[in-house]
């Protein structure tokens, strides 16, 4: 059977706003969605290893890094909102058939967030206020257990989104009379593994550079030796980063894009720039985690944290090339456009405003730390 | 007079939601009762139990409306736009016409794969060809029409199970209900298939069925299946 056959009409609706704008907020979405969500998915599981750790930097390590990630996961949940709806909105005849193929799996991602989310709040909890060590410990292993999981249930979702080949087999492996149990995953292709971990090292790299710019900006209340640690601790972080990201992206590519498909793409300059620099730029940021040149040490973690954003930007664009190549197998994406203004209007004046309001609260943040380093 | 006629229509026919009507008021009531007696008036109630009592019947009002909600906007799931099981009035006719399973997305594709005999060479689902099947093959295929158009309501001996509904139907009675399926019961949306469709789901159906508790009814022979 023709795989396109399970692929919806379709809507007569036609789409909200051109397909350019939606992929531009899908991109600039998922790129500020990867700032926040790398930062737990990186580094619940590091604080976790951190804890078996007694030594005082360690300690204060984990514990910065947990009394701030409740403050993290709620961005990056709020983030996370944007791609996907852009997702459903540039891609819903795909996005919901392999949403309801694995719908178990998909929708049990609401129980897992909020029962990570909970953990995060509970091992918080127990470094700030000294409550209960070993029931923060266990709380931190298994929200970091859960967000890995989480993430390979996400990569299972956007995997099977363009594996369109694949859902016929599923629908009658996994349907009771036709109708589709949800309990089909897509781990019979060969890019979900490496999908899942390539962004697993990204995410390391991320953590990295959040720890370089944390002991540079916002650890003034800390022992100064601490700084020189916690440098030591993101080069290391950030080598294992770059190590996954590499083996696990060079795995990726090699499953995922036909060498035709990487010709087409490197021959095309924004997808070719979005490729280069995503393999490239994690890279730069390394260089600048570990070989350190001689510059100022803040200066150094802000450009560790320039290099790492655009790598994630450039991260977002490519990922959105390869979607759109891989689809246009099987649909025309690009439908037509019914410009509705009034949602449009109310969301770019939202999504301003809510930036604005993220600056605000990040400057304040950092004018407190300057006063508290003052006072020390 | 601010529900549609159809709710109105089913709040006055059916006993249970009556009952529940009643507790939806009697619920919320309690629940500001207990607001104003205990945070309000005298803040030291609120113990654990308490607290917990609150959600609880906070959670039992909560629910008792969203089971009335449901019951009363039947046959539709947005009144008059999409019918409960997920079709839109307008399509009913097409739907009767050219087939149930051959205008669903997912029903045409589990068909084409299960049973590629019944394909005709343009790629259309052949009904005629439904005959030739054997009586387990046309019951699966009824049970395929039943998971589509009737599940979303109906599961088979669970809530609204089909087993208890049909108990002890003939499988003349069972056509007849299912072709007049809005005109027996004003809150089922209508039949949206072809005669051979119904004739499917009719096999699926005389093959889950219950006993009747009185045994067979006393039936002309040619009305019992």
């Amino acid at each position: 059977m023709d795989p396109r056959q399970l692929i919806g009409p379709a809507s007569p609706l036609g789409l909200p706003a051109p397909f350019w704008f939606i992929e531009l907020f899908k991109v600039l979405g998922f790129t500020l969605h990867q700032t926040m969500m790398h930062l737990w998915y990186g580094g619940v599981p590091l604080a976790a290893v951190l804890s078996l750790r007694r030594d005082p930097y360690a300690v204060r390590l984990r514990t910065r890094l947990l009394v701030a990630m409740p403050v993290i996961v709620a961005f990056g949940i709020n983030l996370g909102v944007v791609p996907l709806l852009f997702t459903q909105v540039a891609y819903y005849r795909v996005f919901y058939p392999a949403g309801v193929l694995m719908a178990w799996a998909w929708l049990s991602v609401i129980g897992l967030v909020t029962l990570a989310y909970y953990g995060v709040y509970l091992g918080s909890i127990s470094v700030r206020n000294k409550w209960r060590p070993r029931i923060g410990r266990a709380a931190g292993w298994v929200a970091a257990a859960l967000f890995i999981a989480i993430g390979f249930l996400f990569a299972n979702n956007f995997s099977l989104m363009t594996n369109v080949r694949q859902w016929p087999d599923l629908l009658m492996r996994t349907s009771v009379a036709g109708a589709p149990a949800g309990t089909a995953l897509n781990t019979a292709d060969p890019t979900l593994i490496p999908r899942w971990l390539m962004l697993f090292g990204l995410a390391l790299i991320t953590t990295a550079t959040f720890i370089g710019i944390d002991a540079a900006f916002l650890a003034g209340r800390e022992r100064q030796e601490y700084g020189t640690w916690a440098r030591r601790v993101s080069a290391g972080v950030g080598t294992i980063g770059l190590a996954i990201f590499g083996l696990f992206g060079t795995w990726y590519i090699l499953s995922a894009l036909a060498p035709s498909m990487l010709a087409e793409g490197l021959g095309k300059p924004v997808p070719a720039a979005a490729i280069i620099l995503a393999a490239a730029l994690p890279a730069v940021t390394w260089v600048l985690l570990v070989l350190r040149p001689r510059l100022p040490v803040r200066l150094m973690a802000a450009l560790a944290g320039g290099a790492q954003f655009l790598a994630l930007a450039a991260n977002a664009a490519a990922r959105q090339w390869v979607q759109n190549t891989e689809l246009s197998r099987y649909l025309d994406v690009a439908e037509p456009v019914r410009m509705e203004w009034s949602p449009l209007i109310l969301f770019l004046l939202l999504f301003v405003a809510g930036v604005g309001v993220v600056i605000w609260l990040l400057r304040r943040i950092i004018e407190v730390n300057r006063r508290e380093a003052a006072a020390a | 007079a601010l529900l549609p006629a159809s709710a109105r229509a089913a709040l006055a026919a059916s006993s249970v939601l009556n009952v529940l009507m009643v507790l939806i008021f009697v619920f919320t009531a309690i629940v500001f009762v207990m607001l104003y007696l205990g945070p309000y008036r005298n803040p030291r109630w609120v113990t654990a139990g308490f607290a917990i009592l609150f959600l609880a019947l906070g959670l039992a009002a909560t629910s008792t409306g969203e089971y009335i909600r449901e019951a009363v906007r039947k046959p539709y799931v947005i009144h008059r736009t999409v019918f409960s099981n997920g079709t839109y009035p307008q399509d009913v006719a097409r739907l009767r016409q050219e087939g149930y399973l051959e205008g669903g997305t997912w029903t045409k594709a589990f068909v084409t794969m299960r049973y590629p005999q019944l394909i005709d060479p343009q790629g259309h689902i052949d009904r005629t060809r439904f005959a030739a099947l054997d009586e387990d093959a046309q019951a699966d295929l009824g049970r395929v029409v039943f998971q589509y158009q009737c599940n979303s309501c109906h599961s088979i001996s669970g809530y609204s199970g089909i087993q208890d509904l049909t108990r002890g139907w003939t499988g003349h009675v069972t056509r007849t209900v299912i072709e007049n399926l809005n005109q027996m019961h004003f809150f089922m949306p209508p039949w949206q298939g072809t005669p051979e469709e119904a004739g499917v789901l009719v096999k699926y159906l005389q093959q889950i069925r219950l006993p009747s508790p009185y045994g067979p009814a006393a039936l002309p022979s040619g009305q019992r299946r």
